[in-house]
Order: C-alpha cells, then sequence, then structure tokens
C-alpha cells in the first residue's frame, strides 16, 4: 500500500472494500438519491470523423455501421454478441451491420447488478433490512463505477439501459428522417436500418441519416418493444466472435504485440506467504537477449516473485532457471491441506456458527418418530485453470503515464491498481481489454497487473509482456474454497421433511478477495453471501430450518470460481436431499416436486428434465441415472446425469438439462453456456483437487490436475423453458452447481454407494 | 538445442484460409457456433485438419483417439458434431457423394 496515492483514488479504494463487505456507511445521502444517467455519452467515448454517437453506447457511421459499445469482457459467454444484439433489436437494425467495441473504462459503464445480488437475503424477503441492503448495495454499486464481468449479470445489468439506448437512438433517426422528408414520425416505418415513408416512396437508410439524427437530442422518454415483437433476441443468432476465432485473428491479451516489446518470466515464493531472501542472478544475466534479473516483493494481491526481463519469453525462462533463489519461507512452510480438513471436520460438530437462515422450531420439530437423516460431505480446494496463461503487458513513462494490456473481468480495478503500483493518478492510466483466454473468476485478481506494472515501473520507458507459466498459475491461483459441511434433517411417518439443519465451514471468498485489494477494510463484520449462497436460500418447503456457516481464515487466497457458493453448497444440499428421498423410500424426482410445493416455476423445470431424460422408463442395463436441481444467479436449472462404470472406470456418457432463465435472449448461447458449465462441474467432480503440503500446492500443470476431454465429454442435451422477462436470470453459471450432485446421485442409484467427498472415487 | 520443427513445413491457422473462403473445417466450426472463449480453437481445428488429412470420415472414436486437446470452455460436442460436418461436406466438395 502506497500511502502518497492521490485522496479521490484512496476513497475509492475504501469505498471497494466497504462494498464487498456490505456496507455503505461512508455515502453522502445526496449521492445516494441521485438517478444515474445512463444514456448521455461520457466523455471517455471517442468518436471517428465518419461516426455519430447515439446515447453512451452507440456510434452510427455514415455507411450504416452500427458499432454497439461493450462494457462486459468476452471470455466465452458470448456477451458482446448478446449485448449489441439487444441493441440492435430496439434500433431496428440492420443484424449485418452491428459491430460491437470495447467500452472505455468509465463509470458510466459500470456493473450495479453485481453489488445488488451479494446481500445475503432470501428472495422473498422483504423486510426493511432486507430492502435497505438491496438498495445500498445497488447504489453503491452505481456510485463505486467499478466495470466488472461477472455474477452471471450483464444481460440482467444492461437490460433496460441498453434496450432504451437503442430505442432512444431509433427515435433519434425517426426525428431525423421526418424532418428530412417533411413528414410526421409516425407515418414512417423502420425495418433493418431503413426508414420509409410508404405514401411518397421516401427512404432513407440509418447511415444517411446519422449526422442529423446525431444533432437530435437524447430523448429521455421512450417506449420500448413489445417482446412479442422481437425479430432478434429469443432466436439463434451466429455469435459476432466467433469469425476471428477460427481464423486466428482474434486477439487474446497474451497476443499484444508491439515492437520493441520485452518478455518477463517469473517464478514466485513456492510456500504462501514467503519472500526472497537471496538470488545469485550472476549467470541469469550473461545470458544473451537477458536484459534484468530481478526480485520483486509481495504486495496484498501479489506474492514475492523473481523475474527474468528478456528479448524472447524462451530466453527469460530458459535464463530463470538459472537464477539460484534462496526463499525465506515464512509462517506458512508446514501448512497441510489434510490437517487443515481434519480442522473443519472437527468443527462440523461443535463451536460457534454465524446463522444465514432459520426458520420454525427445529427443535421442537425433530421430536417426532420418524427418521433422522446425517450426512458429513467434504470438497477440496480447486485451480480455475483458464486456457490462456495468467498474463499482463505494460508499460509506465517517464512523461507520467502507464498503458496496460490484459484480459481482465474489471478493467476500472487494473486502473485503479496500476496506478497506485506506478504512483500515478489513475486518469494517467490507459487499459486495453483483448479477448480473455478463459476467465471463471480467476480473471477478476490483479496480481499480474500489479506485477507487470511494478516490473514496467523499474524499466521506466521498456514494454514488458509478463507471462506466468501454467505451473506459476496453478500454484498460486485464488482457489475455490475447501469446505465442509454437515445436513441432518428429520422426517415424519410420510417421509416429508419436517427439519432441517445445514452447517458449511469454509473460507469467505469476498473476505478474501477484500483482504487482497484493500486489507484495511478487511472485516469479518457483514456475513458474505457466497459461503451459503445455494444452501440458505433453497426454494425447497423446509417449514423448521438453521442453515449456519463457521468462517475459516487461511493462508490459502480462495477467489471466486464458476458459480462460486452454489458450485460447492449444490453438491452438499442436492447430495443430502438424494439421501432423504433414499431414507424416505421416494423416488428422488417426486421427493423433490413434493419440496417444490410453494414452487410452480422450479417445479416445472424439474418437470421437464424428468420428461426428457425418460426419468419413468428405467435405464439401460449397466447405467445408474441421477437427478439434481440448483437456482443461481437468478436462474433455475434441474440436470439428469447417466453414468456407467466400464474397466473400472466412471463415464458420464449423457446429461439432459432444463433451464429456465426467464427469457433466452440468445437460445444457442443458453446451450453453449449449458454445455459449457456442465463440463467444466463434472471436470471438478471427476478430477478436480488442489492439495497443499509444506505450505506448497502439490499440482502444476494438466497431468496432476486432469480435465475432461473429447472422449470423456458427456452427450448433453439442453431444453429451454421461458418463463417471462421478469425472471430474467444469468446464465453463464448457474449451469454448473447441479451436475456433480447429478452424477454422484446416479452413481448410488448404479452401485448403492453414496458419495461425500468430491472428487470421485469408486 | 536442436529445433524439433527444423527443416519441416508448419502449418497454423492463419495459412487455412483458402483466398476469400474459409477452409471447410473452419467453416464447419463457425456452422457449429463451436468456439467461446476461443483460445484452444486454432489448436483445436488445426488437429482436426491432421485428423481429417489421415481420415476422410472418422468415428466418434477416431475423433476421440485424435484430439486430446484440452477446452476448458467444455466446447467438445460442438466440435465433435464440427469434425463431422467438415468431413461429410469435404467429400461432398470431392464428389464422393
Amino acid at each position: 500500500m502506497t500511502s502518497s496515492a492521490p485522496r479521490n483514488k484512496r476513497r475509492r479504494v475504501l469505498l471497494i472494500g466497504a462494498g464487498l463487505v456490505g456496507g455503505a456507511l461512508a455515502i453522502g445521502a445526496y449521492r445516494f438519491y441521485r438517478e444515474r444517467d445512463r444514456l448521455s455519452p461520457p466523455r471517455a467515448l471517442r468518436a471517428t470523423a465518419s461516426e455519430t454517437v447515439l446515447t453512451g453506447w452507440i456510434k452510427l457511421s455514415t455507411d450504416g455501421t452500427v458499432t454497439v459499445q461493450v462494457p462486459r469482457q468476452e471470455m466465452g459467454q458470448g456477451v458482446v454478441s448478446t449485448l449489441a444484439l439487444i441493441v440492435a433489436e430496439e434500433m431496428d437494425a440492420d443484424p449485418a451491420l452491428v459491430r460491437f467495441e470495447e467500452a472505455p473504462v468509465d463509470p458510466f459503464y459500470a456493473n450495479a447488478t453485481i453489488l445488488g445480488d451479494a446481500v445475503p437475503f432470501r428472495a422473498e424477503d422483504m423486510s426493511t433490512l432486507a430492502q435497505m441492503n438491496r438498495v445500498t448495495q445497488f447504489k453503491l454499486g452505481e456510485m463505486l463505477g467499478i466495470q466488472t464481468t461477472g455474477g452471471s449479470t450483464s444481460v440482467r445489468d444492461a437490460w433496460h439501459p441498453m434496450r432504451q439506448a437503442g430505442a432512444a437512438a431509433r427515435a433519434m433517426l425517426l426525428q431525423a428522417a421526418a424532418a428530412r422528408f417533411g413528414v410526421t414520425r409516425d407515418a414512417l416505418t423502420v425495418a433493418n436500418g431503413v426508414i420509409e415513408h410508404k405514401a411518397s416512396g421516401k427512404r432513407a437508410t440509418f447511415g444517411e441519416l446519422a449526422v442529423e439524427a446525431g444533432k437530435v437530442p437524447i430523448p429521455r422518454e421512450v417506449e420500448l418493444k413489445d417482446p412479442a415483437r422481437f425479430v432478434l433476441l429469443g432466436k439463434p443468432q451466429p455469435r459476432l466472435d466467433i469469425p476471428p476465432k477460427v481464423d486466428g485473428s482474434a486477439r487474446f491479451g497474451i497476443d499484444t504485440r508491439i515492437p520493441g516489446m520485452y518478455f518477463a518470466a517469473i517464478t514466485q515464493c513456492p510456500v504462501f506467504g514467503g519472500s526472497v531472501a537471496a538470488l545469485d542472478a550472476a549467470k541469469a544475466k550473461a545470458r544473451k537477449g537477458v536484459l534484468d534479473v530481478f526480485d520483486i516483493p509481495a504486495t496484498s494481491t501479489s506474492a514475492a516473485a523473481v523475474v527474468v526481463v528478456a528479448e524472447h519469453y524462451w530466453i527469460a525462462r530458459a535464463a530463470l532457471a538459472e537464477v539460484s533463489i534462496r526463499w525465506n519461507e515464512g509462517p506458512n512452510a508446514g501448512f497441510d491441506t489434510d490437517a487443515q480438513r481434519e480442522r473443519y471436520e472437527q468443527l462440523l460438530g461443535q463451536g460457534d456458527a454465524r446463522v444465514y437462515d432459520r426458520a420454525g422450531d427445529v427443535a421442537a420439530a425433530q421430536g417426532g418418530n420418524g427418521k433422522r437423516v446425517t450426512a458429513d460431505y467434504f470438497v477440496p480446494y480447486l485451480a480455475h485453470a483458464t486456457m490462456e496463461p495468467i498474463n499482463c503487458t505494460a508499460v509506465v513513462r517517464s512523461a507520467g503515464s502507464c498503458e496496460v494490456w490484459v484480459g481482465h473481468q474489471a478493467p476500472t480495478l487494473v486502473k485503479w491498481f496500476a496506478a497506485r503500483t506506478a504512483n500515478l493518478d489513475s486518469s494517467r492510466v490507459t487499459v486495453h481489454t483483448p479477448y480473455l483466454g478463459g476467465g471463471f473468476g480467476r480473471r477478476f485478481e490483479v496480481d499480474v497487473v500489479v506485477q507487470a506494472v511494478m516490473i514496467a515501473k523499474r524499466l521506466t520507458d521498456t514494454l514488458v509482456q509478463l507471462i506466468w507459466s501454467r505451473e506459476e498459475d496453478m500454484t498460486h491461483d485464488v482457489y475455490r474454497p475447501m469446505a465442509a459441511s454437515r445436513l441432518r434433517a428429520a422426517l415424519d411417518a410420510d417421509g416429508n421433511v419436517v427439519s432441517w439443519q445445514h452447517r458449511i465451514v469454509s473460507q469467505s471468498c469476498t473476505g478474501s478477495l477484500t483482504a487482497r485489494l484493500l486489507p484495511m477494510a478487511a472485516s469479518d463484520l457483514m456475513k458474505d453471501k457466497t459461503t451459503s449462497e445455494g444452501a440458505f436460500d433453497l426454494a425447497y418447503a423446509l417449514p423448521n430450518r438453521v442453515v449456519e456457516h463457521v468462517l475459516m481464515h487461511e493462508p490459502i487466497p480462495v477467489g471466486y470460481w464458476r458459480s462460486v457458493g452454489h458450485s460447492l453448497n449444490a453438491f452438499f444440499v442436492e447430495s443430502f436431499v438424494d439421501e432423504c428421498a433414499a431414507a424416505a423410500g421416494k423416488d428422488p424426482v417426486a421427493f423433490r416436486t413434493a419440496l417444490l410445493r410453494d414452487a410452480p416455476r422450479h417445479r416445472k423445470v424439474l418437470e421437464l428434465v424428468a420428461e426428457k431424460a425418460g426419468w419413468n422408463t428405467p435405464p439401460p442395463a449397466g447405467v445408474g441415472r441421477g437427478v439434481a436441481f440448483a437456482e443461481s444467479f437468478h436462474s433455475i436449472v434441474a440436470q439428469v446425469a447417466e453414468v456407467e462404470i466400464s474397466n473400472g472406470v466412471l463415464r458420464v456418457r449423457r446429461v439432459v438439462c432444463a433451464v429456465d432463465c426467464g427469457f433466452a435472449v440468445n437460445p444457442d448461447i443458453v446451450v453453449a453456456q449449458m454445455e459449457s458449465a456442465i463440463v467444466f462441474g463434472l471436470t471438478a467432480a471427476l478430477h478436480g483437487e488442489i492439495t497443499v503440503k509444506a505450505g506448497r500446492v502439490e499440482q502444476s500443470n494438466f497431468p496432476s490436475y486432469e480435465m475432461v476431454r473429447l472422449a470423456s465429454a458427456p452427450r448433453i442435451e439442453v431444453h429451454i423453458v421461458n418463463s417471462g422477462l421478469e425472471h430474467l436470470g444469468g446464465i453463464g453459471e448457474p449451469g454448473t452447481p447441479p451436475i456433480a450432485p447429478a452424477v454422484c446421485n446416479a452413481l448410488f442409484r448404479l452401485t448403492g454407494k453414496r458419495i461425500r467427498s468430491l472428487p470421485i472415487r469408486l | 538445442m536442436r529445433h524439433a520443427g527444423l527443416g519441416k513445413r508448419v502449418a497454423t491457422i492463419e495459412g487455412l484460409r483458402q483466398g476469400d473462403r474459409l477452409h471447410p473445417i473452419q467453416q464447419a466450426w463457425v456452422d457449429a457456433q463451436a468456439p467461446q472463449c476461443g483460445y484452444c480453437q486454432s489448436g483445436m481445428i488445426m488437429a482436426a485438419v491432421a485428423l481429417l488429412r489421415a481420415n476422410a470420415s472418422p468415428s466418434d472414436a477416431d475423433i476421440d483417439a485424435a484430439i486430446t486437446n484440452v477446452c476448458r470452455c467444455g466446447t467438445y460436442a460442438r466440435i465433435r458434431r464440427a469434425v463431422h460436418a467438415a468431413a461429410a461436406n469435404m467429400k461432398k466438395a470431392r464428389g464422393e457423394e
């Protein structure tokens, strides 16, 4: 932390910390109640001579090209295409002329929804406290102005402002056409980027009207299209980012190439929290092409490391291997995940916990003479393992500016942390965000950015691309937390769940992230929703229940991993519901349907997946079928997995998935995201495990951290329910939570054996 | 250090396009809307090129054995579909059907 950072930046950084722990006490009421302008173009938005700016979201060129500003990062989820399409729909633009452009980093484009979603209250909780928290968090998100892509929020956050922008642009074009033709606006029709006056036969394209439309004031009140008249949305549309991704022209962060640039290889202290004690770089420095060898200190966001900067990356790598380093391993050299697991399992039955949800009277409900079910579950740490190695390119110029190229989920954080590291005002930092070669929550971290700027600051006016090897990534990730969980239920004589108790023991991702971004704001005061999401906010009718969490602090950094708390809590809850169904002697689907008696929308998704999977017809011999269900990020997903065992190896042959995200903006992307999230979750269920011995991560690359591949990928069938725009939900993450329990439940039906610890070992 | 590729021809994704037209395998990738983050896709496509050069109509098992690349976005089902579609289209173009 530099204490010399400009005051306004420190204030903003303080606010992030406050936001991340859920508070907003530092905010003045006058800003709180000011409506956010989401139409007027921000100053940062630049246009060329042939372009007209129509709101902060759209540039229209005289050749008719509509360039939509996309402030979310493309990491495979199709967001650039989806957001561009939303604008095109309201504009009635010609989709063939619609392009997207990375929006500048500006608070105008901030994602407030991601913070609004982060409050630890059940959806139906309309208490004053819950409502205040929601509004405060959302407003905080607006004021912090952080551009982030995550939490499956992009469409929900953009839906209203981008539709409004499209409709406003359309109105401006109509007014320009009316003036040009000398007719009233309501005598005109718009379709496919052309405005026509049918009575006179006059017509003009958007491009021809661009300059005049730019002179029309942006209308504040515009009528949005009736969704029944959508021509683009709700139908499969080709993605805009696919052509460059099949011909090699797509540029990822690691593809950044600027004449004269250097490359840096890095080795970080293998023990979490250690530092460099001494290094001998004489041999490495003598290697041809090596510019410099030095160590960089640990920061709150990054580990201590030794760096070699050279003309080429492989020279840097080879020279790095010749540096002899002595590490000061620090206090965590004895850290061991086996011992950690034992500690966690002990805490399942003793000590205090914080209650996330309580209803009815659990103790009284246990008094009946029905069955009792108890089970303990466990999940290990997991790495993200993005395909594009972690990298960042930076230059700090002696004129007092900094430029950064990095595929990142939060460009605003890149800007702030680059500024802080370079000791510059953030207005002096330019951030370029190319495509991300996978994000999954990993590219929310600023570790590599801080390191790259530290290197660039030392080598002023030299462009340096820092690349972590895959081994560095796997051993210095922010991991999905290890967690232990105990569930206890009492069933009545009819097999109904009358009492439900759930305890989870884990670290907090949000707490860990806050400690990295702003150590002084780190606090256990506020409950992190993500520890218990998917456990305290279930749609199941559980009249007597307690869901509680034991907060742990460990030297292993944890972070958001696709679907965050849901990914582990769905495994606990849905495995246990299956155990309850078995104890009650009931069919797993029928048992869940009964639990969803107050949730018709949820029940419909479950019933659909059962029907499409042929649940009521027996599976082929040697095949087990299992079901699981999870609501996350405002979307509902149910999955049926079919498993078999051949030569002692578990194979998932088929997954049937039903999803209700309210309205599938681009159904083919919804299908693709379900396929993707299922494979991602399946890799974790079958293989994923990060272990730490003597303070060091034991896995280092794909041979020790195996992935599902083509040969082991199941056949996946996806069925979509459109329950209505009022239920708009996210799509990047919700496919992941149900797959692990669906597979384990299928395995139980095949073998009678319960899997209570991941990854699955037969 | 002797380079393993010394004196050999190396084909990359950039050299696949045939003039203005995408290679049939690239076209099949577009038709299947296969890529997501896209980072692994150049490798996947080149692996498919090598496979179809050796085996004009691969079975699922042939594809499993030949393409062992990792895709973290899980585009495998679409890759399989694209390989089969490309094989069929290339056969048709050669007049074998």
